[in-house]
């Protein structure tokens, strides 16, 4: 056998999804050998399942409950109390693929012997809405290893040493810990291999209204961590300046100029989505090809609108924090110490929900 | 073509309840001597439960429903050929000795009029490529006899075959479960199309489903849990014995036994206990639901 492998995650009131995850995981074709989850203060029936069907397929689950903790504190507990160091990380209302660890931790062996490993993570939409924000808004798996591809915490694996070295997961953040922890890796220069056949499968957010309230706090993350200012800036003039700028000159000036500039920036805007909903024409057909792609522009949108509205209440508390955020994003983090590693009542409590 | 049993053959003129036996259970599926001990026993479960086995495998160019005890000794002996759909007309013309998977017992059973098999696990999809499907889902898409199983083996991709059952018109009926058993395991994620408490009751469906359709239908039973190997455990089990397999350099027709050897040495005999448990039981329940059958057939004649 390969080296051993504890699996993490964290849930929160996850009743209804993470029977499959669960059986997902019992159906490893490379079965973790250790598998830790922390709860953050469940209300539903989350603990009571985990419990029951962990004991029903034989999985090796240690549960530890944390009322309050967020998803950083979530991890960190789960790594801090996990047996081996390989650890392979994912996370709630997710369903893995059978080869996934297996695809995963083979890159840690010699003559590879990487540091971090980036799965992929593929949509599961069942619903038309659901294909149509999966197009929107994730990225293709031929897009993942280069440019802005940002492997999440749902489908990673890593040695317990890369963890230590960044300081762990960032606690001070509610929201984008794992952008900000794959920051913190890269500045450390670690050996990251990218491996897009280890997929995690995932539902996009059922409704327009769940999909806002995530986008938001991914903003306010974003806002927290000090994260791409210059993306939200450039969201604030096309919004702000450059859109009603070229609507009026459109009305009043030179229709051709105004809304042929228009015109291109929806073609820059929304290529690539329609390009991925197109890839999923046959799964679709037709009919509902037509309905997701006449909602792609509400769901660009919306996601614009929430980013614009989550990131300026993040901005200031990352900006208070500017010294800390900037030593995390170097990667020379402090590990959180292991007493602080016990539960106890959150500092800061969400201000939003963890949708 | 076919030689038949006195026995079954008498059964099956009178109708009288018969079930149909896989033989690769003999040959590939267990070690000896658990094979012959199993198959006897597979075969007293069926007649104490009031049907007639009819195990099939093929000897010297010809098919053969109801097996004597020499026949079943030569199954049990190396270098028994496993016929699916593919290689049955190649090994009657050369004459072998073969041992039927659930594709080829289930066709040869509907060919001589049996409407029961039973078995431990169907084939099904395996992971990784889509196209890699067992012949034993296209045979039961094609074939009007109900299959008395597990589910389908454990080491396959149970979504994709569950699915693929769906997609072709399969119905799935669970006595005492909700979901479709993984052969070792009891408990997964994917629903039957129907649940009965009994084979008795799930006779009913199978009656009504030859008269509408002209294909198989499953009738899956959970290993007995106090033999249940859970998934996760038989996932451990399974990866630790192909790590020895790769370390050893076992490849080609030796994989099987071996990595049943394996498993059975890893799990300290608890995947050979579930698997013979599993055996037994279904051999019981398939007799149980080939008596409903029959009963049925008797009153629909008597109206």
């Amino acid at each position: 056998m390969s080296e051993p492998v504890s699996l993490i995650l964290t849930v929160l009131n996850e009743g209804d999804s993470i029977a499959p995850l669960l059986h997902s995981i019992a159906a490893q074709t490379r079965p973790p050998d250790d598998i830790v989850i922390v709860d953050g203060g469940s209300t539903d029936e989350t603990v009571r399942i985990i419990d029951r069907l962990s004991n029903a397929l034989g999985l090796p689950v240690r549960l530890f409950v944390e009322p309050g903790a967020n998803i950083s504190r979530g991890r960190n507990r789960a790594i801090a109390e996990a047996a081996h160091d390989i650890i392979a990380a994912t996370d709630a209302g997710v369903r893995l693929d059978p080869e996934w660890l297996a695809r995963l931790t083979r890159h840690f062996e010699p003559p590879e012997s990487a540091d971090f490993v980036s799965g992929f993570f593929l949509p599961d939409p069942q619903t038309t809405f659901e294909y149509a924000l999966a197009a929107a808004t994730l990225p293709a798996r031929e897009e993942m290893g280069r440019g802005r591809f940002m492997p999440s915490s749902r489908s990673v694996a890593f040695r317990r040493y890369v963890w230590e070295a960044v300081g762990g997961y960032p606690e001070w953040a509610d929201y984008s810990e794992d952008v900000l922890f794959d920051l913190a890796v890269m500045a450390r220069g670690f050996h990251i291999v990218y491996e897009p056949d280890a997929i995690v499968w995932f539902r996009p957010r059922p409704s327009l209204a769940a999909f806002a309230r995530q986008y938001r706090n991914y903003a306010y993350g974003d806002g927290q961590g000090l994260l791409w200012p210059l993306r939200h800036l450039i969201r604030y003039g096309t919004y702000g300046i450059l859109a009603p700028l070229l609507g009026g000159i459109g009305v009043k000036r030179n229709a051709t100029l105004g809304f042929g500039g228009l015109a291109l920036g929806a073609t820059v805007m929304f290529y690539t989505p329609y390009k991925r909903l197109w890839r999923m024409r046959h799964e679709l057909g037709w009919k509902r090809l037509a309905a997701a792609a006449a909602l792609i522009p509400l769901i660009r949108l919306t996601g614009d609108a929430a980013k614009m509205y989550g990131y300026p209440i993040g901005l200031p508390e990352g900006w208070r924090n500017r010294e800390t955020v900037r030593i995390y994003r170097r990667g020379e983090g402090i590990l959180p110490p292991s007493d602080a590693m016990q539960p106890e009542p959150p500092k800061n409590p969400a201000r939003f929900s963890q949708n | 073509m076919f030689v038949i049993a006195d026995e079954v053959r008498e059964a099956l003129a009178n109708e009288r309840p018969v079930v149909a036996l896989e033989s690769t259970v003999i040959a590939h599926g267990l070690p000896s001597p658990t094979n012959l001990t199993i198959a006897h026993e597979m075969e007293a479960n069926v007649r104490a439960a009031g049907a007639v086995p009819a195990t099939i495998a093929l000897f010297d160019g010809t098919i053969h429903v109801g097996l004597s005890d020499e026949q079943f000794e030569r199954l049990a002996a190396p270098g028994v050929e496993k016929v699916n759909l593919s290689n049955l007309s190649l090994v009657l013309a050369r004459q072998g000795v073969g041992a039927t998977t659930v594709a080829a017992t289930i066709w040869c059973a509907a060919k001589v009029g049996i409407d029961v098999m039973t078995t431990g696990g169907i084939g099904g999809v395996h992971h990784g490529e889509a196209w890699d499907v067992s012949s034993d889902l296209p045979a039961l898409a094609q074939t009007p006899v109900a299959v008395v199983c597990s589910g389908a083996k454990s080491i396959l991709d149970l979504r994709r075959t569950r699915e693929w059952l769906e997609t072709w018109g399969i119905p799935v009926v669970g006595v005492e479960t909700d979901v479709f058993p993984a052969f070792f395991s009891r408990l997964t994620e994917l629903p039957v199309d129907v649940r009965v408490e009994t084979p008795e009751e799930a006779a009913h469906i199978v009656g009504v489903h030859r008269t509408v359709r002209e294909s198989g239908i499953l009738v899956t039973v959970p290993v007995p849990a106090e033999h249940e190997v859970p998934v996760a455990a038989f996932n451990r089990f399974l990866a630790a014995a192909n790590a020895e397999l790769a370390a050893h350099n076992i490849r080609g027709a030796d994989v099987t036994p071996a990595l049943l050897d394996a498993l059975a040495r890893i799990s300290e005999g608890a995947t050979l206990r579930a698997n013979e448990a599993l055996l037994r039981n279904n051999a019981t329940m398939a007799a149980r639901l080939a008596v409903a059958l029959s009963q049925l057939d008797e009153e629909l004649s008597a109206r």
